[in-house]
C-alpha cells in the first residue's frame, strides 16, 4: 500500500473514531506541526500548546476535509491558524515575536557580528515570520512546505493533492505577496 | 525598454523564479531581463525573498503532548465502531422481513373470491344486491382483490328477472 493510501485509510479510521488511527497521524504529523509552531513564536510551551490544540481541533472536524489525502496541508493550515489566534491574543501588537527582539535565532547567533546587527536580523526575521503569517492560507502551506520544510515542489503535489501547476502558481503568487510585504529588506 | 513589454514580463517573474513557465515564455522573458534593467532588479528582489526564508529544522515535540490531547478526544459524534459496517444489512433484512409480516398479516393477500359462481344466483333480489355492491365497494379498497371475482359480480349487478330465481 502506498504512503497516499495508507494515509486515507487512517484518516477513513479516524473519522471513523478510532483513536488509534488518529494517533499514527498524529505521530506522522505531530513534529512538522510542533516545528513549525516553535519556529512561527519562538515559544517551546507556547508551540507545544499550539501543537495539542491543533489535534483537538482537527479531530473534532476530521468530517470537513473533503480530501483525506490532503490531511497534511490541512492539519497545516489547522497549526497556522492557531499560531495566528496565538498572536492575537498574546502580542497586543499582533506581531509574532515583538517581546523577543533581543532572541536572536541559533543561525544568526554569530560572534562576528555585533549586537546591534544582530537586533536587526532578529527584527527582519521577525517581520518574515509576520509575513508569513499573514499569507492567503493557500500560498502560506505551500510557502511553508517548500521554503521553511525544504520540500520539493512535486512531493507537495503529492502531499497535498493538487497538480503541480497549482503548486507552482500559488508559490508564485506567495512569493510576490511576502517580496511586498518585505519590501525595505529586499529592494536597492 | 518600452512599458508595455515591462508590464508584461514582471507578472511573469515570479512564475520564472518557480520554474513554473514554458519554456518559449522563459526565452522571452530571460531576452528581455538580458536588456531591462528595471525588470532584473524586480527579479533580484524576488530572489532575495526567497532567501529570507530560512529553513526550519524539525524536532520532536514533548512526549507527554499526546496524553493531553487524547484526553479531549470525545468519542466523534459521526463515529460508528468498525462492527455496525456489519450490522447494518442485518437491520435491513429485519426491516424487510417486518413489513412482509405486517403485510400478511393486515392486507389479505389473494383474498377468496369475493363470490363463487354458485352465489350468484341469490344475488337476485334487493339484499342480493345490496350484498354484492357492499362487496364491490370494499374490493376497490383493496388493490389485491380478486379482479376476475369482481367483473363476475358486477355483472350479476345487471337486473335479473325474480321469476329466474330458481326456488
Amino acid at each position: 500500500m502506498d504512503r497516499e493510501a495508507a494515509q486515507r485509510r487512517l484518516v477513513e479510521k479516524a473519522r471513523a473514531g478510532e483513536k488509534r488511527a488518529f494517533n499514527a497521524l498524529y505521530r506522522q504529523y505531530a513534529p512538522v506541526v510542533y516545528s513549525l509552531a516553535r519556529h512561527m513564536m519562538r515559544d517551546d510551551e507556547a508551540a507545544a500548546d499550539v501543537t495539542q490544540e491543533t489535534f483537538v481541533r482537527a479531530w473534532r472536524a476530521l468530517d470537513s476535509l473533503n480530501d483525506p489525502q490532503a490531511f497534511g496541508g490541512w492539519i497545516r493550515m489547522i497549526a497556522l491558524n492557531q499560531v495566528r489566534d496565538w498572536a492575537r491574543a498574546h502580542r497586543p501588537t499582533g506581531s509574532l515575536d515583538a517581546d523577543s527582539a533581543d532572541q536572536v535565532p541559533r543561525q544568526w547567533a554569530d560572534e562576528s557580528i555585533g549586537p546591534a546587527e544582530q537586533l536587526e536580523i532578529s527584527e527582519q526575521q521577525q517581520q518574515v515570520r509576520d509575513a508569513i503569517a499573514r499569507l492567503g492560507e493557500d500560498q502560506q502551506v505551500v510557502v511553508v512546505m517548500h521554503h521553511l520544510e525544504g520540500k520539493p515542489v512535486a512531493d507537495i503535489s503529492r502531499e497535498l493533492g493538487i497538480p503541480l501547476g497549482t503548486v507552482l502558481s500559488r508559490l508564485a503568487r506567495g512569493r510576490e505577496a511576502l517580496r511586498r510585504k518585505l519590501a525595505p529588506h529586499v529592494e536597492d | 525598454m518600452k512599458p508595455t513589454e515591462c508590464a508584461k514580463i514582471l507578472p511573469m517573474l515570479a512564475d520564472y523564479t518557480v520554474g513554473g513557465l514554458d519554456v518559449s515564455t522563459v526565452g522571452q522573458v530571460r531576452e528581455h531581463l538580458a536588456e531591462c534593467a528595471d525588470c532584473h532588479r524586480e527579479l533580484e528582489a524576488l530572489e532575495r525573498t526567497a532567501a529570507l526564508l530560512t529553513p526550519i529544522s524539525q524536532v520532536e515535540p514533548p512526549r507527554q503532548l499526546w496524553a493531553g490531547i487524547e484526553r479531549q478526544l470525545e468519542p466523534r459524534r459521526t463515529g460508528r465502531p468498525a462492527w455496525s459496517v456489519y450490522l447494518r444489512p442485518a437491520v435491513a433484512v429485519a426491516t424487510v422481513a417486518a413489513v412482509l409480516i405486517a403485510f400478511s398479516v393486515f392486507v389479505p393477500i389473494g383474498t377468496t373470491p369475493i363470490l363463487s359462481n354458485s352465489d350468484l344466483p341469490l344475488l337476485a333480489g334487493a339484499e342480493g344486491t345490496d350484498y354484492a355492491e357492499t362487496q364491490i365497494a370494499a374490493a376497490w379498497d383493496q388493490p389485491l382483490a380478486d379482479e376476475v371475482s369482481l367483473a363476475l359480480a358486477m355483472a350479476a349487478l345487471e337486473p335479473v328477472a325474480p321469476e329466474e330465481v330458481p326456488q
